[in-house]
Parts: C-alpha cells; structure tokens; sequence
C-alpha cells in the first residue's frame, strides 16, 4: 500500500465515483449571494480606546449634571409679581390685568429720562450664555427666547397683550418679568380657562423698565424699529 | 476563458470568471473537504467558505501556470477543514503507542477504485483521518502537521501508523 498509489487515487476521485452528490449550481447561488452580501461594519475597538471612551462619556455625564445647576441660578423664572426664583421654577401666577391700552402711542411722558436698557438682549441659541434648562420651566406657556439682562441694574419687561377668549370677546392679558442683573430668563404666559385652545395672542406692546425709579421704555404698533434704541441713546447722551 | 484570464477576471471582480473557477475546481475541493468532514452538508459549507476566502484574497495570489490554481485552493480549504475540526471536536489527538508492523498488501490498493478506498478512508477516526490525509494525501511532512495540528512530530507519526494498520485491514477484509 504505497502513498504513492493512495495519492494518484485520491486525487483522481470525483464527486461523483466517491458517491458523493451535491448540486453545483445551488451551490454556487449561495456562494455568489455570499460574495454580493455587503460586509458587515466592524468596528474594533482596543482596549484603550474603550477606556478613553468610557472616561469621556463619564467626564461628558459629570458636566453635564453639574452645567445645568450652575446655569440655573441665572436662568430664573420670573413671576408677574416680580419674585425671581433662584434655582427652584414656582409656578407662574398669571393675572389679568386691567385692560391695559392697546395701541397706546408712546409719548415722552412714558419714558423716563433714566431708562438704561440698552444692553437688553435675546439671547436665543447664545452659546454664550450656556444651557438653560427648558425642562424645569415647560409646564407654562413662556416666550420661545430667553431674555438676558446685561445690565448692572434688574430689568422689568411687561408684555401687553390681547387674546381672543370663549366668548368672542378680546381680553387685555399682560405678562411681566423682572430679570436681575446677569440673568436670563423667559416671559410666563400662563392659560386661561375661558381661552380657546390655540387662541390667537397679539402683543400689543411691550413695556421695558431699568432701575428703581420705575423709567419705562413703551414699545407698540405707532413705534418705529429703532425707536427703542434712538431713545436710549438719548438718555445717555444727556446722562 | 483559460484559467489566467479568469483570474484577471476574479480581479475585478468578476462573476463570469469567479464562476468558470468555481465549476471547474469545486468538485475537487469538494471532495478534499469531504476527506477531512465525512458529512456533506459541513464540507460543502466548507468548500463555498473556501471559494469565499480564495475571492476574497485574490489579488494576492499570483497566478503560476497549471496547477497553481488547485494548489492555493487545496491549501485555503484544508485550513477551512482543520479549523471546523478544531471547533467541532476540539480534533483530540494523542500520542498512542505503535500500532505493530503493516502487512504487504500484495498490490491490493492497486486494484481499488479510488471509490472505495475514499470510502475505507472515511470510515478511519477522526484524528487518524486528519494525520493520514495530511501526510499521505496532502504531502505535509510530520514536522509541518504537528505545526498545524499543535501536537508533536512523535504523536503525528504514531497517528500516522495506526491509520495505516487500520485502514490495511480495512483493505484486506473488504478484499476477502
């Protein structure tokens, strides 16, 4: 029994004389499936870029529980009656006021010589002024930008509106925010019962007070666009 | 299509040549995998897993005339066979003490059709099967097996002659 003879043999042995049956062409649509089958993505990961990536997402998750608390003792809510919550969100105490006076022309007599809000800013998407957290203040209706006050003096912004209520009647609703020096913070614009669902609210105009000395800035439909800029211009040149 | 433009063709990925490839040689390695597994459903998974790897690394090979082609392939599907052997059975081999002297066989090997010596060879242990084929079929030398298997040259040549003994009297009885 050579090797020799064996390999001849064994070599010269098809499917078909070892009794062997298999079908080649079956055979070959799988194969060719195989080929045309896009290869999985790996992606192979060594052990320190496992690490790495764990100690980031950690120091990741640690900012970001720590971020929002520090941003929150600038981001306050702000009441209309102009308690400013310092990291704890009260709910909004909503009031109707007494039909304020749409369409009221500005007159000089509204402006207070002293008015310094000229460096009130939205700061809508304002990287600058970080994360605020818009989950704590969603259970009320508020303005779509936060409103930060860049003053060393707290701010007032007194929202006058008219909204459309159940019985077809418009009702003069307003809004008023105090932001301290520093801060931002959103307008609250609570709902009312006897207001339609996606009742139509026009802001009629927009009261803005800087300082203890209750000089205001009214901004309405007879304002031009610089108005409010022009007027505090005015007052610091004559400051 | 001769082989070499084939392998042009496999290249670039071509299936007209991948297939003239695969009906010319998949018989073959059919049925070299068919030595290593016995079962037909594993060897025919391992010769398209073969094929697969061969296509996949064909721009490494270098195309050396007739033969060259059968070779390569016969290397990529023995490995294909040893590896399932190694998961399956763990390919358990263990040095034995020799299994006596072979008989002269008086030309009886001659006289089989590689049918039935195919069929003697199945029928050796999985271990005896592996060394057997490896050494006498594939031409490895025992140093290049016990590479492979992860045993010793000894326990290889053991192997080697217990397949031997067993698959002689398998010869001699089917004879009688």
């Amino acid at each position: 029994m050579s090797d020799k003879d064996i390999r001849e043999k064994m070599e010269s042995l098809t499917p078909l004389s070892g009794g062997i049956v298999f079908g080649k062409e079956e055979a070959w649509d799988k194969l060719q499936a195989r080929i045309e089958r896009k290869p999985a993505r790996r992606i192979l990961l060594s052990y320190r870029m496992a690490a790495a990536a764990a100690l980031l997402l950690f120091v990741s998750l640690l900012a970001m529980y720590n971020y929002p608390s520090k941003q929150l003792s600038q981001t306050n809510a702000i009441s209309d009656n102009g308690v400013v919550a310092q990291r704890q969100i009260t709910p909004v105490q909503e009031t109707v006021a007494a039909p304020a006076q749409p369409n009221q022309p500005a007159s000089e007599n509204n402006i207070n010589s002293n008015t310094q809000n000229k460096q009130l800013v939205t700061a809508k998407n304002n990287k600058a002024h970080g994360r605020h957290n818009l989950d704590e203040v969603s259970n009320y209706y508020k303005t779509m930008e936060f409103i930060c006050n860049g003053k060393p003096c707290p701010t007032e912004i007194c929202a006058i509106k008219k909204i459309k209520c159940q019985n077809d009647q418009p009702q003069a609703i307003s809004s008023t925010a105090i932001l301290e020096s520093g801060v931002s913070g959103q307008i609250p614009d609570k709902s009312f019962d006897n207001v339609e669902t996606n009742a139509p609210i026009t802001i009629e105009a927009l009261k803005i007070k800087t300082g203890t000395d209750a000089e205001a800035v009214i901004l309405n439909a007879n304002s031009a666009p610089a108005y409010c800029v022009e007027k505090i211009a005015n007052k610091q040149n004559r400051n | 299509m001769t082989e070499q433009k084939a392998i042009e063709g496999c290249k670039r990925d071509d299936r007209i040549s991948q297939k003239y490839l695969f009906d010319a040689y998949s018989d073959g390695m059919l049925v070299v995998c068919m030595r290593y597994v016995k079962n037909l459903p594993d060897a025919e998974e391992l010769m398209l897993n073969g094929f697969f790897n061969f296509f996949k690394a064909i721009d490494r090979f270098v195309y050396n005339g007739n033969g060259s082609i059968g070779a390569w392939l016969k290397k990529i599907m023995v490995n294909e066979c040893l590896m399932f052997l190694r998961k399956k059975d763990g390919l358990k081999i263990t040095e034995e003490e020799n299994a006596g002297e072979i008989a002269a066989d008086d030309g009886i090997v001659e006289r089989m059709s590689a049918g039935e010596l195919f069929q003697l060879i199945m029928e050796l242990p999985s271990g005896y099967r592996t060394v057997f084929n490896l050494f006498v079929v594939e031409g490895y030398s025992h140093k290049e097996i016990a590479k492979m298997l992860g045993i010793t040259e000894g326990t290889s040549k053991s192997q080697l002659n217990k397949a031997r003994v067993m698959l002689q009297k398998k010869v001699l009885e089917n004879c009688r």
